[in-house]
């Protein structure tokens, strides 16, 4: 646990595993009560979070506010909800994850976390508050806003930001490597995203895996600067009429069973990118899926 | 729902001689589902994929490619074509539920 400022809190997951660790997540504790970021892995995981909220604090857990639908970062949501939390999040929970279904998550998931960590799950990510542009929340004499920023890392993406404090909860719009997942959002997005982090100036900022770093805008730099090669790169590419296969075989293979190592996050994004940059090279508007 | 299914684009390079062998590109947007995706209240979303897809050359059928639910949404397909001749080359994507898209795209010859 680290302190970003009076009241406010980071729980860090791994560091140096950059999105295979386990995620981060923080609190706000307030007079009238705890707002929660992220609820970890599994309910077990998410039960360590409450214990560790309980050290600091006895007021009750108002909210739980959700960075985005993917399971390692709301699989223990339903504990604080069992707590009294009520759900903020966007109501788009759609991910590849979830394709085949809430049950079949599920499943994939206890191969990840094991059974004993998944003990007591039900699915909690469904939003009591959605928010799908901004939200700002009043509690105890704290300003905490809620920004949708999707679909850059998932369509449900959301920051938290304490204005006051300075401080951002970016979920996994940074990762502490730079290496950013887009597959299940979009490289503009997600550019967009990084310019809302800007412009926003945050003293702290918190990724979504990984050490929080010394210099916010520089992870944002380095973040942008991948985005942006890797779409000048597939670009590029595109327009001279060089096969997929071809154009990625500068990027080493991506690890077996291993589906976001950094090998593997560098290839499937590589992968989508280059699928967009087709679309627009070819003049298609949409995407018939969203 | 999806929208914009059945958006066409043929893509030919934008000076062509007379025997040229150039490279076609064209996409389609579709969902191309594979029936084995859920939605997240759990109901299966059922196939819906393109099966069949048709390339004219001047009237004559030069090429015909049948799909299967495999192949990604809004797919891409690219194949070779000698330009011996002036004529609308024509491309129809069909579906498994009698969905029918169709774009064509002259191939007219530049001065060299």
């Amino acid at each position: 646990m680290q302190t970003l400022a009076p009241g406010v809190y980071a729980v860090l997951g791994d560091t140096g595993r950059g999105s295979e660790g386990r995620p981060n997540a923080g609190f706000i504790v307030t007079p009238d009560g705890v707002v929660v970021v992220d609820a970890e892995p599994s309910p077990a995981a998410g039960e360590t979070l409450l214990r560790t909220i309980r050290s600091v604090t006895r007021r009750p857990i108002r909210w739980l506010v959700l960075t985005h639908h993917h399971p390692d970062h709301h699989f223990g949501a339903i504990v604080f909800r069992r707590a009294g939390a009520r759900v903020i999040a966007h109501p788009d929970t759609r991910t590849l994850a979830s394709e085949g279904g809430p049950d079949e998550e599920m499943i994939n998931w206890i191969r990840v976390v094991g059974l004993d960590a998944m003990r007591g799950f039900a699915y909690a990510d469904t939003p009591d508050r959605p928010v799908t542009g901004s939200d700002t929340l009043r509690l105890g004499g704290r300003t905490i806003v809620i920004l949708a920023v999707g679909p850059a890392h998932t369509p449900g993406d959301l920051m938290v930001w304490l204005p006051m404090e300075r401080v951002l909860f970016a979920g996994d719009i940074l990762v502490e490597d730079g290496v950013t997942m887009v597959v299940d959002g979009s490289a503009p997005a997600l550019l967009r995203a990084l310019a809302s982090v800007d412009s926003l100036g945050p003293r702290v900022a918190v990724p979504g895996h990984g050490a929080i770093p010394a210099d916010a805008a520089a992870l944002v730099a380095r973040t942008r600067d991948y985005v942006t090669g890797l779409r000048a790169e597939m670009r590029a590419a595109v327009e001279q009429g060089v096969p997929m296969k071809r154009a990625l075989s500068a990027l080493p293979p991506p690890d077996e069973n291993r589906p976001v190592s950094l090998n593997s996050r560098r290839r499937r994004n590589a992968v989508r990118v280059y699928v967009d940059e087709e679309k627009a090279v070819m003049g298609l508007s949409g995407d018939s899926a969203r | 729902m999806a929208h914009g299914t059945g958006e066409a684009r043929i893509r030919v390079p934008d000076r062509i001689a007379q025997g040229d062998v150039i490279t076609v590109n064209a996409i389609v947007s579709h969902p191309m589902d594979t029936g084995f995706f859920r939605t997240k209240d759990g109901d299966p979303i059922p196939a819906y994929f393109i099966n069949e897809v048709i390339v004219t050359y001047g009237g004559d059928e030069i090429a015909r490619f049948e799909w299967t639910s495999g192949i990604s949404r809004d797919p891409v397909v690219s194949f070779t074509l000698r330009a011996d001749r002036e004529a609308p080359l024509t491309m129809s994507w069909k579906d498994n539920k009698g969905g029918v898209y169709t774009q064509s795209v002259n191939i007219a010859f530049t001065a060299a």
